[in-house]
């Protein structure tokens, strides 16, 4: 191992090492104050000769002694003269050389955690206070937030003034998201270049140093992560300020979802919630409420195992549509951010389906979308002459595939095109639009339907709405003689998780004489739902731009098989119809830090839209055109809780937009300073404490940005020595005193005895 | 009306010349800066009878007188105008040494010292007598009350040259024995000789039966030590030179020196005899009123 020499100097000025010649100048005085003296009669010389005789020895060495404390003073004076830059030096030396430094303060949610006195964010701040209230004249500070969410360098350029970094300091909040600690590293590495013209750096990490933060998923970026922090670690001094709490327990709300993806007031909807006790002891008799659009509307106490999640389920019917908030709250603990979880449910009253027929006929139910009209909307009673239909959630409405063109397609929440023989291109970018501002469509086949057409005006090799190439029908529908079932799997998929554990509903013994082989493109988003036992795919979903579009690859109606006759047909196209419409209300759960976005049709341009955030205030949001669509984006979400959008004229609605802070920051397990040294610093020289002090006793100095230190810890000596010299010329026993201190204890000892 | 008091700083007197001048000077000075003599009434000056009045002590009555008159007349002073006062004024070469500090060496010191209570003694009509020495008696003069006694006792100081070393010890013993009448002796000198040969010498003459007085004069240089650069220490009376730093000594010095005279003053103390340390840079009127101080305890002891 290549061992660095102790100490080397280097002189910055070493011409001026001539003057060390000067430290001979004593030794010439001394010897020329031999020659030169005044001469006097004296006449009481019997005293005089008494005490040279009793005193020569003593004096000679104090002329020594005298003589050396000489010799050492201009020595070091000319040393100090000569500037010695110090390459590698012991912590003795303390440099007062402007610093730059660099304070890194955690901005996770985490950091929200209530110790003792404070949250440890205000500890934080107040530590970095302190930090910048103890700078010299002369140093300089940048301020970075450890945050996924900007601004991540708070002061981006070094500031010399202490004042403006502390209003920054005092300005800064907290927000609820993760912390990004590659990024924000990255960035501090940067700011290390900001400021050449100080050589000396200090880099403060104020953190509670959670797991969840400080490590890393992929060993390549444990790699960078380690190699940024051993950078961090040369370029200057590396405080790690740990503000974390050992064993901190804490419980969260992980997540919360409606069972049901779509919510409806004619039903109950079902709301899942887990809760999850991440401390070390057993919790017992917490309460967790449930509130709708803040009226609380139930309350129960849980017990959770120490480390264990549990689950638990709300139910609760709406009274009205419209946009809803739904919010569990859990009894509030040390780290309350975590402790409730929202969730914007936007109810319908009716859903409007449009299907469109592709093939007519008038024998009862002879066209191709008899069965899914009836399907999703069951007559009362099928034998009366006035046929009413059920007055349940979805209205369908049935049209031949002619009218297509006339319609303006985003009246309706979903679309079914059943055995539509061709579209147009026209017909195809209609529908496109359509699907793109989160429309559903359901493609149901048959004998009309062309293939060529299909893969070149919907498919698109991908492009289109299509989720799958069209293929070669497989099976004769006219003879019948090879029956497909269908095969679910394991039940994954949404559109078919219902029939789990229900074998009544008659999924799997459903028989198929004919369907239309299909091909996924590669790198394709689309998911099988459904497949037939012969493994091609039946139902295929994928989602396009907010909407989502379903293929269904046999007919809709009796004419391929027995399925609009068996019992899970109807299911089926509910749960299928259920699926497709997600889209049209958007993606309304999002994490802390995500953007909330959203897609309308081309007018929409002109909408003034703004965001109003959980706090009360309202920002106005920019429309970017997408295509032949409109888009907000709207990414301030800094904080967990409810957004509402509103859409100005035409449109004229609210949405709400549920934030919710991301449950890994709930681990408040943290790494001890032994897994900070060993798992991200190893071989980095790093400083650990716990509180931050003015460092009066600081630890060891990183090397090479420490210069000049030795120029004033050799002045100091040098006036040390003057004044040592002046005392040891005045009253030789108490320089010595000063010279060397045991003296003064061994002269205090004897007066002591001979005083006793 | 002349301020004599000024003639009291050897400075000033060292400006004059006439060794019986400057003695007139420093006892006019003295006495004039007295509002009131304390020693008014037991001066000599009153040698004569006096009548008796009440509260007068009766051991003072003169009961020849008496016998004679029939009347009371007080015999005041009797002893006094017998009293032979001798000088030793010491002329060794250590008594040359003069620092920066003072105006006037040892023995010139010591001869205004000498010439003033000479004069004083003379003019309170009491015998005088002198004696100088070095290595031995140079120079003696027997005690007279004359008046113009004074002017011989200072030119023999005048004309007595500092040299040889001091060995007090012998010469005390050869004047113990010369000086037969029992009376005040004065010893002006530095001391710087053997101590036990000295107190030899001073028990020798406490042996007749003297009064004695020890004037110890020294140069303030010689007690504070104030050299500060290396110096060549020249001895006088013969002793070797010696280079040294004197700041490094000062502390062994001044104790050595202390010793001595500590040692010196004990001795005087055991013996009885008055001791008085005078420094060449003091005024003279130490020496007039411990030579005062002491006639009048003397007159309460006897």
């Amino acid at each position: 191992m290549h061992r660095l020499p102790i100490i080397a100097f280097n002189f910055a000025t070493p011409a001026l090492l001539w003057g060390l010649a000067l430290a001979s100048a004593p030794i010439i005085i001394h010897l020329l104050n031999r020659r030169k003296f005044r001469e006097t009669q004296w006449a009481a010389m019997r005293f005089l000769l008494a005490a040279v005789r009793k005193n020569s020895r003593r004096m000679r060495i104090e002329q020594l002694i005298l003589l050396a404390v000489r010799t050492l003073l201009l020595l070091l004076f000319v040393l100090a003269l000569a500037q010695p830059l110090v390459e590698q030096l012991s912590a003795f030396f303390q440099p007062a050389r402007p610093t730059h430094r660099i304070i890194v303060i955690d901005a996770s949610l985490s950091m929200g955690y209530q110790a003792r006195d404070a949250a440890l964010f205000d500890r934080a701040r107040e530590t970095a206070r302190g930090i910048v209230d103890a700078a010299r004249q002369g140093d300089a500070f940048n301020l970075v937030r450890l945050s996924n969410l900007p601004p991540a360098v708070i002061v981006p350029t070094p500031a010399y003034q202490t004042a403006k970094v502390i209003e920054e300091i005092e300005q800064m909040q907290l927000p609820h998201g993760r912390g990004n600690l590659l990024a924000c590293l990255e960035k501090t590495e940067g700011l290390l270049k900001t400021a050449p013209d100080l050589p000396q750096k200090e880099i403060y990490v104020i953190s509670d140093f959670q797991r969840a933060t400080w490590t890393t998923d992929s060993p390549d970026d444990a790699t960078r992560l380690k190699g940024i922090l051993r950078r961090l670690g040369e370029a200057g001094r590396l405080v790690l300020i740990d503000l974390g709490q050992p064993e901190a327990a804490n419980m969260a709300v992980t997540s919360l979802e409606n069972v049901d993806s779509l919510v409806t007031t004619t039903r109950p909807t079902r709301f899942r919630a887990a809760l999850h006790n991440y401390g070390l002891e057993r919790v017992t008799g917490r309460v967790v409420e449930l509130r709708v659009d803040e009226k609380l509307v139930e309350q129960r106490a849980v017990e959770v195992n120490a480390g264990a999640e549990i689950i638990e389920d709300f139910s609760y019917s709406f009274t009205s549509g419209g946009e809803h908030r739904v919010e569990v709250r859990l009894q509030a603990d040390r780290l309350p951010l975590d402790d409730q979880r929202w969730l914007a449910v936007p109810v319908r009253e009716r859903l409007r389906v449009l299907c469109v027929n592709g093939r007519g006929g008038s024998s009862a139910a002879g066209r191709a979308s008899d069965f899914i009209e009836l399907a999703l909307s069951p007559f009362t009673d099928s034998n009366g002459p006035a046929r009413v239909p059920l007055r349940g959630q979805i209205e369908p409405v049935v049209v031949n595939e002619g009218e297509l063109q006339s319609l303006d397609l985003s009246q309706y929440d979903c679309v079914i095109f059943c055995d539509v023989r061709l579209f147009t291109d026209r017909e195809a970018r209609s529908i496109e639009t359509y699907v793109r501002a989160g429309g559903g469509v359901v493609w149901c086949l048959g004998d009309q339907v062309s293939a060529e057409n299909y893969n070149q005006t919907l498919f698109r090799d991908g492009a289109g709405v299509l989720p799958a190439r069209l293929g070669d029908r497989r099976g004769d529908p006219e003879k019948r003689d090879e029956s497909f079932g269908f095969d679910p799997g394991e039940f994954l998929h949404p559109i078919v998780n219902a029939f789990q554990g229900n074998p009544a509903a008659g999924l799997e013994t459903t028989q198929t004489y004919a369907y239309l082989q299909t091909v996924l493109p590669a790198r394709s988003r689309a998911k099988v739902a459904l497949r037939f036992d012969s493994g091609d795919p039946a139902i295929i979903e994928a989602q396009v731009g907010a909407g989502r579009s379903v293929l269904i690859a046999t007919s809709a109606d009796e004419r391929w098989g027995l399925w609009p006759l068996w019992p899970s047909f109807l299911p089926m196209v509910h749960e299928i119809v259920q699926f497709a419409v997600a889209g049209r209300t958007g993606e309304r759960q999002q994490l802390v830090g995500e953007p909330l976005s959203a897609v309308f049709a081309a007018p929409a341009i002109d909408v003034d839209v703004s965001v109003m955030r959980p706090d009360g205030q309202a920002e106005p949001v920019r429309i970017t055109p997408v295509d032949a669509l409109s888009q907000f984006s709207f990414d301030g979400t800094v904080t967990s809780g409810i957004y509402e959008v509103h859409f100005g004229h035409p449109l004229s609605r609210t949405e709400l937009y549920a934030v919710n802070c991301d449950p890994k920051e709930s681990n408040l397990v943290k790494l001890v300073e032994e897994e900070l040294a060993q798992e991200l610093l190893p071989g980095v020289e790093h400083e650990y404490e716990t509180s931050w002090q003015e460092r009066s006793d600081a630890a060891p100095l990183t090397p090479a940005a420490h210069r000049g230190g030795l120029t004033r810890w050799l002045l100091y000596a040098v006036l040390y020595l003057l004044f040592v010299e002046q005392l040891l010329a005045w009253d030789f026993r108490k320089g010595l005193w000063l010279l060397c201190p045991p003296v003064l204890v061994f002269d205090l000892m004897t007066r002591m005895r001979r005083a006793a | 009306m002349e301020n004599y008091q000024k003639y009291l700083n050897p400075e000033t007197l060292a400006q004059l010349h006439g060794l019986e001048l400057q003695a007139r000077l420093i006892v006019e000075g003295y006495v004039s800066g007295l509002h009131k003599s304390p020693y008014h009434g037991f001066s000599i000056e009153f040698a004569e009878h006096r009548e008796y009045v009440p509260g007068d002590d009766l051991r003072y009555v003169d009961w020849k007188v008496f016998g004679k008159t029939d009347r009371y007349y007080l015999k005041q002073y009797e002893e006094e105008t017998n009293y032979a006062c001798y000088f030793l004024l010491d002329c060794s070469e250590s008594m040359l040494y003069k620092s920066e500090a003072s105006a006037v060496n040892k023995l010139q010191y010591a001869q205004l010292v000498t010439a003033a209570l000479t004069y004083l003694v003379l003019k309170q009509q009491d015998a005088v007598g002198l004696a100088t020495f070095d290595t031995g008696v140079r120079n003696f003069v027997r005690a007279s009350s004359h008046p113009s006694h004074l002017k011989q006792l200072c030119h023999v100081m005048d004309v007595s040259p500092a040299q040889g070393e001091t060995s007090l010890g012998p010469i005390l013993h050869d004047l113990a024995e010369r000086i037969r009448k029992r009376g005040l002796v004065v010893i002006v000198s530095d001391f710087f000789d053997d101590l036990p040969t000295l107190m030899l010498g001073l028990k020798h003459l406490r042996h007749r039966r003297h009064e004695v007085l020890v004037l110890h004069v020294i140069d303030p240089a010689e007690q504070d030590f104030t050299f500060v650069d290396p110096t060549l220490f020249k001895g006088l009376e013969q002793l070797p030179e010696q280079m040294t730093e004197p700041r490094s000594l000062r502390k062994a010095y001044q104790r050595e020196f202390e010793a001595f005279l500590t040692q010196l003053q004990r001795g005087c103390r055991d013996l009885h005899m008055d001791y008085a340390l005078l420094r060449t840079d003091q005024p003279l009127d130490v020496a007039l009123r411990t030579f005062l101080a002491g006639r009048a305890s003397r007159l309460h002891r006897t």
